[in-house]
């Protein structure tokens, strides 16, 4: 295994291994914060993307056409970190009740942890990868097959043609939540 | 890729199997005994000549005291037991310390199912996971024997009976967690034809039989 991939994927492990100790009755309020920041980062990506570019212009006074690699990757990095931290340890969104006795609850929380896991460590390294990684030259700058494949598969791309996509599990899981 | 399968189920059988054992002894029994194990396992790789020192400490003495050490002649037998072979000798030392530490293992796992217990050893999700990790520790203490047991050989001298006394642990999860890749793979065979629809229906079908599942008050606060 590369070592590009090998960091990302520690990064997931360890949000499995929250997850797990959160269970996930508290998981899914966060998974449901992450799905709309995907949401509005991927939606509102170009005029992202041009905003913050003119701002930078109008600062820093960038030559136009630079391509403002750095400032655009510390945006929505930030950004996403910081909706993410808001989703674990802020006043949000939760699911309140038991979860299902062991093994199922722990089963279901090791899944929802996989998907927060897989959603937080891939929109992270998206962002580098998106910007030609700023902050650091990826170890070995020759990926193996498994991370090239996997960079398809990272959840901005996923549904980089229609990001409305990702709003239908936050509105179904709203559904549940609003049934009771 | 037949036996491929084969293999993947074989492991799903034993880690279900050692998953749901280590469900029903509880987190604390499955606790102690993977510390012991991995304790023992790093205490032998790494300080496993003291204890052949002390093993062929405790035999000598014993010879001792048989020759008449505390009877007869003590310079005699001062004599015999410095000269005395030692019982376990340097190409002994591997095998004897691999049958030190599965006894220790073993007995761990009997002396922690009957003073500890039940109700102080909680059934979770942890336990789940200690139990397969004991899993492996079991696999390392047997496998390669029964492999060996079991290998095709013209008679039962021909066996040979390559215990792994390198108790090789990462490589065996390393393996196993190939395997597990492996299925992974296999499965996103099956998805990807589907694209990214297909990640959105599973990623949704979690969620969703997760939500479901919450007991009691499924009412959110804000």
């Amino acid at each position: 295994m590369g070592p590009i991939e090998t960091l990302y994927l520690t990064i997931g492990v360890i949000v499995v291994l929250i997850g797990l100790a959160r269970g996930y009755v508290k998981e899914l309020g966060s998974t449901v914060i992450i799905l709309v920041a995907l949401f509005i980062l991927t939606f509102f990506e170009d005029s992202i993307n041009s905003v913050v570019g003119g701002a930078l212009q109008g600062m820093f006074g960038a030559a136009e056409g630079d391509t403002p690699n750095m400032a655009l990757s510390l945006f929505y990095s930030g950004v996403f970190v910081a909706i993410v931290f808001a989703g674990y340890a802020g006043r949000t969104l939760t699911f309140t009740g038991k979860p299902a006795p062991p093994p199922q609850g722990f089963l279901l929380s090791l899944l929802v942890g996989v998907i927060n896991g897989y959603l937080i460590a891939g929109t992270l390294w998206y962002y580098q990868h998106a910007f030609d990684y700023p902050f650091f030259q990826p170890f070995d700058s020759n990926f193996t097959d498994r991370a090239q494949k996997l960079i398809t598969f990272l959840p901005p791309a996923l549904f980089s043609d229609n990001p409305v996509y990702w709003i239908i599990p936050v509105a179904v899981l709203l559904i549940i939540r609003v049934r009771g | 890729m037949t036996g491929q399968v084969a293999i993947l189920i074989s492991l799903f059988i034993y880690l279900t199997f050692f998953g749901w054992l280590g469900w029903r002894r509880g987190f604390t029994r499955e606790l102690v005994v993977a510390i012991i194990a991995l304790l023992g396992w790093i205490a032998l790789e790494q300080r496993g000549d003291i204890i052949v020192s002390m093993a062929n400490l405790m035999v000598a003495g014993l010879d001792f005291a048989r020759n008449g050490g505390f009877t007869g002649n003590a310079e005699e037998a001062f004599t015999a037991l410095s000269s005395a072979p030692a019982w376990v000798n340097a190409e002994m030392q591997a095998d004897f310390l691999y049958v030190v530490w599965v006894v220790a293992f073993i007995l761990a796992y009997l002396i922690t199912g009957w003073a500890i217990p039940d109700k102080k050893s909680e059934k979770n999700g942890w336990a789940i996971l200690l139990g397969i990790l004991n899993g492996f520790f079991f696999a390392m203490v047997f496998l390669p024997s029964l492999g060996a047991l079991f290998s095709s050989g013209d008679s039962a001298g021909d066996i040979d009976v390559n215990v792994d006394v390198s108790m090789n642990l990462f490589s065996l999860i390393g393996r196993g967690a190939e395997l597990l890749w492996d299925m992974v793979l296999g499965l996103w065979g099956l998805i990807s034809p589907l694209g990214s629809v297909g990640i959105l229906i599973i990623l949704t079908g979690i969620l969703v039989l997760a939500a479901m599942s919450i007991r009691g008050d499924a009412k959110a606060k804000s």
